[in-house]
């Protein structure tokens, strides 16, 4: 809850909320460092140059569906704040107060699951959950460059080494990144 | 308009004076959340949202009686880094808070007691800390908690309408699993004894069993840093606020009397281990040239529990040589947080600490058994 460790005005990587991650098992407090948090600016950045890679660097050849708003997600997004299932699922939280009535009965339906996607998510990319929808690379960064657009940057973080674990795992020999 | 300087001069009552049950019971903290209906939650907003939400909150938080004799307020891009340091080093910030931009806003009531945040995690929440129970309590040593989440609620209720679900009878958050009350109790503790038996993990275990969770009071990886825990409630459905606080109290008055149980058991040991120890923290500070932010914390913490306990007797009383330790420890923590020179810092430290104990004058009553 307190935070502690910074050595030299420079702070290092520490569990920011860890009162809420501890309480109530939030986002992973690690996937954004303090300093990342107090500068979104420069994440902004970093995120922005991560969209452009994977969207015009062409460096993956992979089909790519134009986002999740085609589909079965359609019915299922909230129409005072656009947040789907799909974010739900992946967040464990809600948009706004009027997804309680407009996700309600879906939202009964993965409660469940979601509990089983906490205890995942840390592995969820080798073994991508069975429930969601299998997160392609072209899916995360639309996602990504969604965060990026409403600053939410814990998010944003989070997807970004959603990424970087996906492209490790799918190409493993592939070394034509920009690090 | 209070003045951040005014804010930060001084520490918050609950993090200078020594604690209930004999330093144990540092202060206890009602966090109550609460959202606007048609808004996004802070965690799925953009900057224009959240400022919207702002708007609407802002200038309701004055009216709560917490905010009567003035308040320092701010949004979030106006706080520096250190401002922001301090403000956590002092508990007058929440760290998620604390991490925020755009649209987002503290309030710190004058007397340092009560913070509104707004657009934290959700929409508002409150952070009211209560003050000591000698001063306010019901039984003369643990506030009355039911009474005091009743009143804070009232406050907070009266200003508008919030996101509210008449059908479940609870209070909209975004996490769904934390819809209910909106209400949950944290209390600080001092638990040095336990932690020197070893007996976290059984009260850890005990705690779950009644619903509550226990963990460090310091998030920086060190479990134990300081012998500072925090006991609190798990936000959910279901919750009468006012049995909640009823048995939380109840958990927290067993937690400080084990405690105190322990340190006699721990005195009476022919094996002196807690003699050992506070001796060793007393030899350390005297000589030590080069001392952790950790180093520092685990030996005031000694420092408080030898005084309570009479091993160490000082001349200015053992309330006034608490309040002093946990100043300087505070002042110094904050220095070594924003210390220029990485590597001057340590030394500092060192150098503080035995300065002050050379400059205390006190006894150290060795035992004779
Ligand atoms: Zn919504
Ligand atoms: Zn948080």
């Amino acid at each position: 809850m307190f935070l502690t460790q910074i050595v030299n005005g420079k702070m290092s990587e520490m569990a920011l909320c860890e009162e809420c991650a501890k309480a109530r098992g939030l986002f992973d407090p690690q996937s954004l460092t303090f300093s990342e948090k107090f500068f979104p600016e420069e994440l902004k950045r970093q995120m922005d140059r991560i969209v452009q890679q994977l969207s015009g660097g062409g460096s993956e050849p992979e089909r790519r569906q134009p986002a999740a708003v085609e589909g079965s997600d359609v019915i299922t997004a909230c129409p005072v704040c656009r947040f789907t299932l799909e974010d739900y699922r992946r967040t464990g939280r809600l948009g706004c107060p009027d997804c309680y009535t407009f996700l309600a009965a879906e939202l009964d339906s993965c409660s469940g699951a979601q509990e089983e996607d906490d205890a995942e998510q840390e592995t969820a990319q080798e073994n991508s959950a069975p429930k969601a929808q299998r997160p392609t690379v072209a899916n995360l960064s639309d996602e990504l460059q969604r965060a990026v657009e409403r600053e939410d940057y814990e998010l944003a973080a989070h997807l970004r080494d959603q990424i970087k674990a996906f492209e490790n795992n799918q190409n493993p020999t592939e070394g034509n990144h920009q690090a | 308009m209070t003045r951040l300087s005014t804010v930060l001069k001084q520490a918050p009552e609950h993090m200078l004076e020594p604690g209930d049950f004999q330093d144990t019971l540092q202060g206890i903290l009602i966090r109550v959340v609460r959202n606007l209906p048609g808004a996004p939650f802070p965690g799925w907003s953009t900057a224009e949202s959240r400022r919207s939400v702002a708007e609407r909150l802002l200038p309701l938080l004055p009216e709560m009686p917490e905010f009567a004799q003035g308040a320092f307020q701010a949004e979030m891009p106006e706080l520096g880094f250190n401002d922001r340091q301090r403000l956590l080093l002092l508990n007058l910030i929440s760290p998620c808070l604390s991490a925020r931009q755009e649209g987002c806003h503290l309030l710190i009531s004058r007397k340092r007691d009560t913070l509104a945040m707004v657009n934290e995690e959700e929409h508002l929440v409150v952070h009211h800390f209560l003050r000591k129970a000698g001063k306010h309590g019901a039984d003369g040593r643990l506030p009355d908690l039911p009474k005091a989440v009743d009143e804070l609620c009232k406050h907070i209720d009266i200003l508008t309408t919030y996101a509210w679900d008449a059908t479940g009878n609870r209070f909209l958050t975004s996490l769904p699993a934390e819809c209910g009350s909106g209400v949950q109790l944290f209390a600080l503790l001092h638990l040095p004894a336990l932690n020197f038996a070893n007996m976290t993990g059984q009260v850890t275990k005990a705690v779950e069993q009644l619903h509550l969770n226990i963990s460090p009071y310091y998030a920086d990886g060190h479990d134990d840093t300081g012998n500072r825990f925090m006991l609190y409630t798990v936000p959910g459905p279901d919750e009468m606020p006012g049995e909640m606080a009823a048995h939380f109290s109840g958990v927290v008055r067993r937690l400080a009397e084990r405690e105190l149980g322990v340190r006699q058991r721990l005195l009476r040991e022919p094996g002196q281990r807690i003699h050992d120890r506070i001796g060793r923290t007393y030899g350390m500070l005297l000589h030590a040239r080069r001392l952790s932010v950790k180093e520092m914390r685990d030996a005031f913490s000694m420092l408080r529990l030898a005084t309570v306990l009479g091993v160490i007797e000082w001349e200015c009383g053992a309330e006034a040589f608490i309040r002093t330790l946990n100043r300087l420890g505070l002042e110094l923590a904050a220095a070594s947080a924003t210390a220029e020179d990485e590597e001057a810092a340590p030394r500092a430290l060192a150098d503080g600490c035995r300065a002050f104990l050379q400059s205390t004058p006190h006894t150290f009553n060795t035992p004779n058994h």
